[in-house]
């Protein structure tokens, strides 16, 4: 290796030192922790002033070297871990962050002269805390190994804390629910009081045929924290008839907590969860704190691999999923069908393309870890408290996905806590917790991942957004737009609701270039608000960027392919459904909404194609800036998943098209820009008449 | 295809006016839609219908769909753990 080749893995290795290290001190900060918490961050500044000594990065060195001193002396138990420790660690690790950006070039060395000043204060006032530097017996001067009593401290904690709690056993009778009675509100009550639902058992619940409405069929088990008194609990059930059933017992709490049983989720009762869309606004309970990791997981050997090899593999493998797919045809049209190698080869290939894709793919954690210190530094500027929560980190998607969606979630965290999140002294008088709650989570749905940003503040005051959005011009005046279309608003360019500019959102740039950011990516962003609770941004992306499920779908002589994210359903129209208007477009009215019907022939100039809406197929589509629209095409010809070629490296960027595959039988199809195409022909804001 | 739009109190009362609908509706055969944009408060029997009504679909039954399910109907369907769906 190169002398640069290995400075590069130094400031790789450095990335992941301080991702971890970030990952431990945020760990601390929530106070689950113990002495492998701080030894990650050890070893992490560790390395880095190793690296830094060898590369002769002096400033980087001296300011490791400072910041592992006072490490080692809370590693041993002398410098006690107070809030105010934390803190200076936080702050310390924030500067150490710059630093390795200063020596990547990013940005200019940063001024540590108070921050080493700092660190030394503490080191000079060591053992100030008496919970942490228990006395030495008298007319012993040895030093007490105070890394031992630090683990045994926090293990007496640990164990006093959470050695006991309720385990509640509700099952309601149908009793419960007359007069007015629901036992559900009980179970609020429960939560209410601190529990959690364990599990839920619904094996007795019929299908529809046998439902019996005055019948009660579920039943709760639930913890609630061991020091509330019994009576309190019980009390909650004074009024339950006698069929009812309630236990409630004073159990150990599991020493493993991830062996409690999941509750059950409305996924194991359907099949396709998704149609589904509960989540959002989970009640406090459900959104408990995430457990930070304590210790670094053991990962597998790994290996680094040069991102252009690891393209060149994924283009490869690629090439092959199209000639295995023209060798299928090429061999079906020659009365070659149902060959076993060739099926044994199409689920080798497809294997093969998940492998290839799978290299690329990384955690989102490496975007998710630069959220931490936004949020700190937002909350010095604003004021305001704020609690960050991080749920699915180690989900992953394409390198190149993740790399593009940094800056749109900066955004989003930054206006969660700008707008969303009220000031301590409002929440106060709302009462809700002084600190707020902004949750950050991501998770796999289909063939999408979901990045959601959620906060618990005030939610989009949709008054004013109507209001300002009327005085920019951006409405008119009498239009009338439901919640959902005002919170679209949001999105509008140059909008800004904020009463004052500041420098951390409000200037009505940001939303609109979030918006065109996620949809540069093939991905959309959708917003949930309620006045009073918080509001949630979703960005629904793609996995990949190499891969799409497209219909495949033809118009005249041509193929195209309409990728399946934007399809609804498909139908063919009764002669004389689809109308013309005065202007002459085309509508069908779809179960009480008229949709613009766009013929994808006349949209980019195809011969040839069908031209009677009753002899062609509508394709309901969805779409982020115009709603829903129907494209018409003559045929549907197949749905699969096809590599995306980019038409500009081999041609131009052409409007309305996507990229470009190429099919079974060797010839190119085009892969449909739907928001693009029928933007350009519906417009931005949405063309649907409810009747 | 048949929607329904689910009232905005699920309780008992409306749960039973439902159950019939559903069950004729399921006779029917087709595609059921229960549109829950308008759900401000469910009981238990309301919730319970709704989970009957998935369970009938999962078990290969009459083919029902919730969609559009309001912050009410979320924070109901998270009582019986169903927060984790999004």
């Amino acid at each position: 290796m190169t002398p640069e080749e290995i400075q590069a893995v130094f400031l790789q290795e450095c990335e992941e030192g301080l991702t971890n290290a970030e990952a431990a001190l945020l760990a601390i900060r929530s106070g689950a922790f113990d002495a492998e918490t701080i030894n990650t961050i050890f070893r992490a500044v560790h390395s880095i002033k190793g690296g830094a000594g060898a590369f002769g990065f002096s400033a980087l060195q001296f300011f490791t070297h400072h910041f592992e001193t006072l490490l080692d002396k809370v590693r041993d138990g002398d410098v006690a871990i107070q809030p105010a420790v934390v803190d200076l660690l936080i702050a310390a690790f924030d500067m150490l962050t710059d630093h390795v950006a200063a020596v990547r070039g990013e940005r200019g060395e940063p001024d540590h002269g108070a921050m080493i000043a700092a660190l030394q204060d503490v080191l000079t006032t060591r053992r100030d805390s008496p919970a942490a530097a228990p006395a030495a017996p008298s007319g012993d001067t040895r030093v007490p190994d105070l890394a031992f009593d630090l683990d045994a401290m926090l293990g007496e904690l640990t164990a006093s804390a959470v050695a006991q709690e309720w385990e509640v056993s509700f099952a309601p009778a149908g009793a419960d629910m007359r007069n007015g009675g629901d036992p559900l509100l009980l179970v609020q009550e429960l939560i209410r009081l601190g529990g959690s639902i364990v599990r839920i058992d619904t094996d007795r619940l019929p299908p529809i045929d046998g439902f019996d409405p005055d019948q009660s069929y579920l039943s709760w088990v639930m913890r609630l924290p061991g020091a509330l008194d019994r009576a309190a609990i019980a009390e909650v059930f004074d009024f339950v008839s006698d069929e009812a059933r309630v236990d409630i017992q004073l159990q150990p709490v599991p020493d493993d907590a991830t062996a409690a049983e999941e509750p059950v989720s409305l996924a194991q009762l359907q099949q396709e969860p998704q149609e589904v869309e509960v989540g959002g606004f989970p009640p406090a309970s459900a959104i408990a704190p995430t457990p930070a990791p304590l210790a670094a997981k053991g990962a597998g050997p790994t290996i680094r691999v040069d991102l252009e090899k690891l393209d060149r593999l994924v283009n490869l493998v690629g090439e092959l999923v199209i000639t295995q797919s023209m060798l299928s045809q090429r061999l079906g049209s020659n009365a070659f069908t149902n060959v076993e190698e060739i099926a044994l080869l199409d689920q080798l290939t497809r294997e093969l393309q998940d492998s290839a894709m799978a290299i690329r793919a990384q955690p989102v954690k490496t975007v998710f870890s630069r959220i931490p210190r936004l949020v700190r530094e937002l909350e010095a500027t604003t004021g305001k408290r704020v609690r960050l929560e991080v749920d699915g980190e180690a989900t992953e998607l394409d390198k190149t996905v993740i790399e593009r969606i940094g800056e749109p979630l900066t955004h989003l965290v930054r206006n969660c806590v700008d707008h969303g999140i009220e000031a301590p002294e409002v929440r106060a008088q709302a009462g809700k917790p002084a600190e707020g709650c902004l949750r950050l989570a991501a998770e796999h749905k289909g063939s999408r991942i979901v990045i959601s940003v959620s906060d618990d503040g005030g939610g989009i005051d949709r008054a004013r957004v109507r209001d300002v959005a009327v005085d920019r011009g951006i409405i008119a005046p009498d239009v009338k737009l439901s919640d959902e279309e005002i919170d679209q608003l949001i999105f509008a360019p140059g909008f800004s609701t904020a009463r004052q500019v500041s420098n951390i959102s409000g200037r009505g740039v940001g939303m609109d270039v979030v918006r065109q950011n996620v949809q540069a990516l093939g991905g959309r962003i959708s917003i949930r608000s309620e006045p009073g609770r918080g509001s949630s941004f979703a960005l629904s992306l793609p996995l990949t960027l190499a891969i799409v499920d497209g219909m495949i779908v033809s118009v005249g002589d041509q193929s195209y392919i309409i990728p399946l994210t934007h399809v609804v359903e498909s139908l063919r129209p009764a002669p004389g459904a689809v109308q013309r208007t005065g202007l002459g477009n085309r509508i069908l009215n779809v179960r009480g909404t008229f949709l613009p019907v766009l013929a994808v022939g006349d949209l980019l100039g195809v011969d040839q194609a069908i031209e009677d809406p009753a002899q062609a197929v509508l394709i309901v589509v969805e779409t982020e800036r115009s709603g829903s629209a129907i494209l018409m095409v003559d045929e549907i010809a197949d749905q699969r998943q096809v590599v995306i070629k980019s038409l500009e490296t081999h041609y131009r960027q052409v409007d309305g098209v996507a990229g470009a595959t190429i099919s079974g039988d060797g010839r190119v199809a085009l892969i449909l820009d739907v928001e693009n195409l029928v933007g350009a022909r519906v417009g931005g804001g949405g063309r649907q008449w409810a009747c | 295809m048949r929607q329904i739009t689910l009232p905005a109190s699920l309780d008992q009362r409306a749960s039973r006016a439902l159950a019939l609908e559903l069950k004729d509706a399921s006779d029917q055969g087709g595609t059921i839609i229960l549109d829950g944009g308008e759900v401000r408060q469910v009981g238990l029997s309301g919730l319970q219908l709704l989970l009957s009504a998935l369970r009938t679909r999962a078990s290969g039954g009459a083919d029902i769909q919730i969609v559009n399910a309001s912050p009410s109907l979320k924070d109901s369907a998270s009582l019986v753990g169903a927060f984790h769906d999004a």
